[in-house]
């Protein structure tokens, strides 16, 4: 075909599409006759297209019969709306059909005049906005992200009303074709860091991309390492607040979740209620989550390690109640906890699943099985119980879901470190994990800022939250003296 | 790049290394109530000799050691030189492993053999040198107040129970202090060893020399420090017999009757002292290979190094006995060879060279 | 294999890891280890035996949740070990002992009289020696035979060294029968410092039972108990002699330590019974021509609450009352110093005080302190007065 063949709608447009997405049953193909001139054909999904809207542009088209705006002068006599002009469309007019109505649009083709319109009526079945399940806080907005990133957008848009916030749109994903927008705000986002965030995302090659998840696990500074270089989130306003610290974020369509980077350590342990709270509460509740975070880590493996190893740092009186507890017990201590820990596991995964008339059983069941009888059957002491509630209960105080399972594997590798070498062992774990957090960098920036590459003005909202008044009001902080490449 | 306050600390953690494990016995068997005062004075001695590896650092800016020897004294020389002072470095890694193990298996772990020790933390050490220099600096930097807050708690909890000013009194008061200056006991170990960090000068964001002689002294300060106390603390007569009078000194604290016997958990913090000199140290060594033979890949070097210090580790002394033999002997000798003799030597041919380049471009100026 | 480089290296990491498996050679399960509480030693010196009693603690004799002990449940055992010297005698012990021992968690380290007078320095020298040993526990000697006191219960405390320790306390705080230098790591450091040191001694009273519910069933608290009465005088690694209960007040307060003391004395023609409190000792040294003068000041705070017997009512009457003490205890202090410097024990350190001031040299320190001069001052202030202003006549 020559090239302006390319241009050419071909007769058999209709048939070739309707091949092309293989007869679906929602594919609804209308023919409107006018007075005059011959039929056109307007096609659409009738489950992402808004039927209601397309009825509306028709009607328009029949009671009006006028100019509407925009339109080419050469419509004037026909009273059609606005064609797609020819120059921005290189390709296949099939291909380019089925995206368009894919995405939910609706195209009226005229084959004899050789013309097609598009209407965007654009209205996928959705969910109405309310406040994600895994996120909530207690004062501050309660409005979450939906599956539809254009109703995500309409939310960022209405809390950042500012001519200088980016989307940029890409579509990834062989298969699924799913729409990515990289969001900033460009007087705030250094240059490199969102050079560097476009690059990553034109550079996957994947078929698939159904959760913000995928796209984390090809964006993401290092792949075998426990801790996320990415955030993740599904409140607008968190979202909206980031930017403002010149931060990039990714939408996807079809997830709630949008990820955000770069991210340091301590920011996990932030969450949007210390803004939305008294900079004092702020601060002590900080302090909380980060106790949490090293007692869920820590405690197993320190057990271990004094029951096993460093036996004369129990006080004697505990030591003599402990030493009552494990006479007659089967298993080494070490045993002992791990196994609690992986029905721990179990419990907790089996509870996510189960259904809701059945989890209260299983919660009763769950606590007298292992709290009671299996004490009292002498097959675990009842210290361990206590050790692993203390745990699991810590492990979800840090406002970021993901970090939680973060904890997990660190739990664990530190168990089987305190069974084997005692404190020897949590040493030389705890100065291995440092040395790999000290160099795990997220979009560069060093993990640990602005702790290990010491930066002062950063440390007003780490440890403590100072009150707004002091805070680094223009964002950036740790940002500014990232440099890229 | 690490930065200057991050290279003190390094300097200060790895010169208090392993001088809390192995020093602190014989110092006070020599010098009784005055052992504290040795530190401070062999520590300004080793200023003074820092000064010349400073000069040195400034004479070729950039460029660590082993670079300085090749550029100096020609490649294969160059060569030679920098692979003895990588045996140096890792002798010396191998004996402050020796040392960590004595000390577990001396007191709170008897019975696990020292390799498994050795290699727990070579293992820890390579992954961390494998980071490169920022690592090794950010990483000491995140554990130092880890290290010294415990420590320093306990020692002044300690203080607030046992402390007695009776223990410094003389208890022959005829004493001299023209001997207390005539002892170098601490002269070659730790201070000497500092040689080690020139390998981190170049890296080093701004005015590294300061950096260095900032940290020199900040460890001379606070071993002094640190004997003050155990003085105070245990007196002279139990601490000149002890092995470990660190640990015994914190054996003997309890908080109220709830936390007690700590001796397990800051024996453990200190030993994050010993690993940092380790790390510092099998940097050097790794750094050393690095700019000798350029090699595309790093893992097969650490690996060897592992296995190399590893064996080091259990040879390098019979026991307790031929160890302090060694230190009294021989070891201001032959640290002051490394420390001292190399690099003036090094020094004395840059500034011959330089005076020599001088006059040549001047005869060539002059047109000759 | 080239190719499968990748693979054959994770198979050799995986295979060095399985020195993980091997069995961790620290490794100490708690039911595996014996908690000592008390140390028993006592050596006989012609046949050259040491004996070494570990009282181990029987961990099911506490409120578990598998329920409360039997009455017949004994708290503690003890074991013996017998050997030529210390090391031996540790060795020895697992031929009865079932479990590892555990001693870093004793309270006291009881010595038989025989053993002090033989002299400590052996045991000193092991203990300081073994890696897990402390010397922050209290040294104490047995009056009795140490077999009795290591082989009996007590009644109220159930472990034997709880009664130890919370006595020791209790008299520590609040009396001056004891003084906080009892422990072995202040017997070394006095030792080393040619000083003298005084440590309790533990008595028996009434039958050593080592039956539980003897003692659990006996109203009678004199009947198997053990108690503090007097102190066991060390020199240079030897006891060289004992203090009377009366006699310890006395070296306690003028070592400084603070406590407060019931006393009985005459005042005004009648015995009347005073609390005193230590609150301050000073001492000086005065250097004279013919020998050097060694003024001690006391300051001591009155308290009539336990004066039943008389109660002053007037500024003068309490000033009286004052000086009566203030003299009362003068006397005692000088008769405790005679006694002292009769028996050649140098309890009031003045031979190290001397030394300090440059009045003695470490050779004539003994005949220094012998020859100087001591002079008490006594300073007693009425403090605190009782519930009643006057009493019944």
């Amino acid at each position: 075909m020559s090239r302006n063949d390319r241009h050419h709608v071909p007769p058999d447009l209709i048939q070739l599409v309707q091949r092309q997405l293989g007869f679906p049953p929602d594919l609804v193909i209308r023919t409107l006759q006018f007075w005059e001139g011959p039929p056109l054909q307007c096609m659409y999904l009738d489950t992402m297209a808004d039927e209601n809207a397309v009825d509306h542009y028709i009607q328009n088209m029949l009671s009006e019969g006028k100019l509407m705006e925009g339109a080419p002068a050469e419509a004037e006599e026909h009273g059609y709306i606005r064609e797609l002009p020819f120059s921005s469309f290189h390709g296949d007019w099939v291909r380019h059909l089925v995206d368009a109505m894919l995405e939910g649009q609706c195209v009226i083709v005229d084959t004899n005049n050789e013309r097609v319109c598009f209407l965007n009526a654009v209205s996928p079945i959705d969910r109405q906005t309310e406040e994600p399940k895994s996120e909530t806080i207690v004062r501050g907005p309660h409005e979450g992200f939906t599956e539809n990133i254009q109703a995500n957008i309409s939310l960022v848009r209405k809390r950042l009303k500012n001519p200088c916030l980016r989307f940029e749109k890409m579509q990834i994903g062989k298969q699924t074709r799913t729409t990515v927008m990289l969001a900033y705000l460009e007087n705030l986002a250094p240059d490199g860091l969102v050079q560097e965030a476009r690059r990553r995302l034109k550079a996957i090659r994947t078929e698939s991309v159904l959760e913000s998840a995928y796209i984390e696990e090809y964006v993401q500074d290092r792949t075998w390492s426990p801790f996320a270089t990415l955030t993740n989130t599904e409140r607008p306003d968190v979202l909206a607040a980031q930017l403002l610290e010149g931060k990039i974020a990714i939408l996807i369509d079809g997830s709630p979740g949008a990820l955000l980077a770069p991210v340091t350590f301590w920011e996990f342990f932030n969450s949007p209620e210390d803004y939305y709270q008294r900079a004092d509460i702020a601060t002590f509740i900080r302090w909380i989550r980060l106790i949490s975070f090293f007692t869920a880590v820590f405690v197993p493996s320190l057990y271990v390690a004094a029951t096993t190893f460093h036996q004369e740092l129990i006080p004697p009186r505990l030591l003599i109640s402990l030493s009552a507890q494990r006479e007659g017990v089967p298993f080494p201590a070490l045993f002992e906890v791990l196994l609690m820990e992986v029905v721990f596991e179990i419990i907790r995964e089996a509870g996510l699943r189960m259904p809701r008339a059945i989890g209260q059983a299983l919660s009763i069941v769950g606590a007298i099985v292992l709290g009671q009888a299996a004490v009292e059957a002498g097959l675990i002491s009842a210290a361990i119980v206590i050790v692993v509630s203390i745990t699991g209960i810590t492990n979800f105080v840090v406002p970021v879901y993901s970090f939680g399972t973060t904890q997990r594997l660190l739990r664990f590798s530190f168990i089987l470190l305190a069974g084997f070498m005692g404190l020897f062992g949590v040493l030389c774990g705890t100065l291995f994990l440092a040395a790999h957090l000290v160099t795990l960098k997220s979009f560069g920036v060093p993990y640990l800022t602005p702790i290990s590459p010491t930066r002062k003005h950063g440390w007003k909202d780490v440890l403590v939250r100072l009150p707004r008044p002091h805070l680094d009001q223009t964002g950036l902080g740790y940002l500014r003296k990232t440099k890229y490449k | 790049m690490i930065s200057r306050w991050q290279f003190t600390l390094l300097i200060n953690n790895f010169l208090l290394g392993t001088t809390l494990f192995v020093s602190i016995q014989a110092l006070i068997q020599q010098t009784q109530q005055h052992a504290w005062i040795i530190p401070l004075w062999n520590g300004c001695l080793g200023l003074i000799v820092s000064v010349l590896w400073i000069l040195l650092m400034r004479a070729h800016p950039g460029k660590t050691l082993a670079q300085i020897l090749q550029e100096v004294w020609s490649r294969p020389v160059g060569t030679a030189i920098a692979l003895l002072y990588f045996f140096h470095f890792s002798s010396i890694a191998g004996w402050v492993l020796h040392n960590m193990s004595d000390f577990m298996n001396g007191t709170i772990m008897r019975d696990t053999p020292k390799s498994v020790f050795h290699i727990m933390f070579l293992i820890v050490a390579c992954y961390t040198v494998a980071q490169g220099a920022e690592g090794v600096a950010r990483l000491n930097q995140l554990v130092t107040p880890f290290l010294f807050l415990p420590f320093w708690f306990v020692l002044l909890l300690a203080a607030t129970i046992n402390w007695n000013w009776e223990r410094f009194l003389p208890v022959y008061p005829n004493e001299g202090w023209s001997s207390l200056f005539g002892n170098f006991a601490m002269l070659g170990y730790p201070f000497m060893e500092t040689i080690a960090l020139t390998m981190l000068y170049p890296y080093v964001k701004r005015s590294p020399g300061r950096a260095m002689v900032w940290g020199i002294g900040m460890a001379a300060v606070s071993i002094s420090a640190i004997l003050f106390m155990i003085i105070g603390l245990m007196g002279v007569e139990r601490a000149s017999r002890l092995t470990f009078p660190v640990y015994t000194v914190v054996q003997e604290v309890d908080i109220g009757e709830t936390i007690v016997n700590v001796q397990s958990i800051i024996s453990v913090v200190l030993l994050i002292l010993i690993f940092i000199k380790l790390q510092v140290l099998i940097y050097g060594a790794h750094n050393i290979l690095q700019q000798m033979f350029r090699p595309k890949t790093q893992w097969p070097h650490l690996l060897a190094l592992t296995i190399l210090v590893s064996a080091l580790a259990v040879s390098i002394y019979e026991n307790g006995v031929q160890n302090g033999e060694f230190i009294k002997q021989y070891l201001n000798l032959y640290f002051s060879f490394y420390g001292f003799f190399l690099p003036s030597l090094l020094l004395l041919s840059t500034w011959l060279k330089n005076a020599y380049r001088r006059r040549n471009h001047g005869n060539q100026r002059r047109g000759r | 294999m080239a190719r499968h480089r990748k693979t054959w290296s994770l198979v050799a990491v995986t295979v060095c890891l399985s020195i993980v498996l091997t069995s961790c050679w620290d490794k100490l399960e708690m039911d595996e280890l014996a908690l000592v509480s008390l140390i028993g030693i006592d050596i006989d010196p012609e046949r050259e035996i040491t004996t070494v009693y570990y009282q181990v603690i029987n961990p099911l004799s506490s409120a578990t949740t598998q329920g409360t002990p039997g009455p017949d449940e004994a708290p503690v055992f003890t074991y013996q070990a017998i050997g030529k010297s210390f090391g031996e005698a540790r060795m020895n012990i697992y031929k009865s002992l079932s479990r590892q021992l555990f001693v870093a968690h004793h309270q006291a380290v009881i010595v038989s009289k025989r053993a002090a007078k033989a002299g400590l320095r052996d045991l000193v020298n092991f203990v300081e020696m073994l890696p897990n040993s402390r010397t922050s526990t209290p040294l104490l000697v047995a009056d009795a035979q140490l077999a009795e006191v290591m082989y009996s219960f007590t009644p109220l405390e159930r472990l034997p060294s709880d009664a130890v320790d919370a006595r020791l306390d209790l008299l520590r705080k609040n009396t001056l029968f004891m003084g906080k230098q009892i422990e072995l790591k202040h017997f070394i450091e006095r030792m080393e410092r040619k000083t003298m040191t005084v440590h309790p001694m533990i008595s028996q009273t009434g039958t050593a039972s080592g039956n539980i519910s003897d003692t659990s069933s006996n109203i009678d608290a004199r009947q198997t108990n053990i108690f503090f009465n007097q102190g066991a005088v060390f020199r240079d690694y030897r006891m060289v002699g004992s203090l009377t209960a009366q006699q310890m007040v006395w070296y306690y307060l003028l070592e400084g330590e603070k406590g407060r003391h019931t006393f009985r004395m005459p005042i005004g023609g009648k015995p009347v019974t005073i609390l005193f409190k230590s609150v301050r000792i000073k001492k000086k040294v005065e250097r004279s021509p013919e020998k050097p003068v060694v003024k001690i000041f006391l300051d001591l705070e009155l308290n009539s609450v336990f004066s039943e017997e008389h109660v002053p009512q007037t500024l003068v009457q309490a000033r009286r009352f004052e000086d009566a003490v203030d003299r009362g205890i003068r006397k005692e202090l000088h008769s405790f110093y005679e006694m002292t410097k009769k028996r050649n024990w140098d309890l009031l350190r003045i031979g190290d005080l001397l030394l300090k001031h440059g009045l003695a040299t470490p050779e004539n320190i003994d005949t220094a302190a012998k020859e100087a001069k001591v002079e008490f001052y006594v300073h007693a202030k009425l403090g605190q007065t009782g519930g009643m202003k006057q009493i019944y006549q």
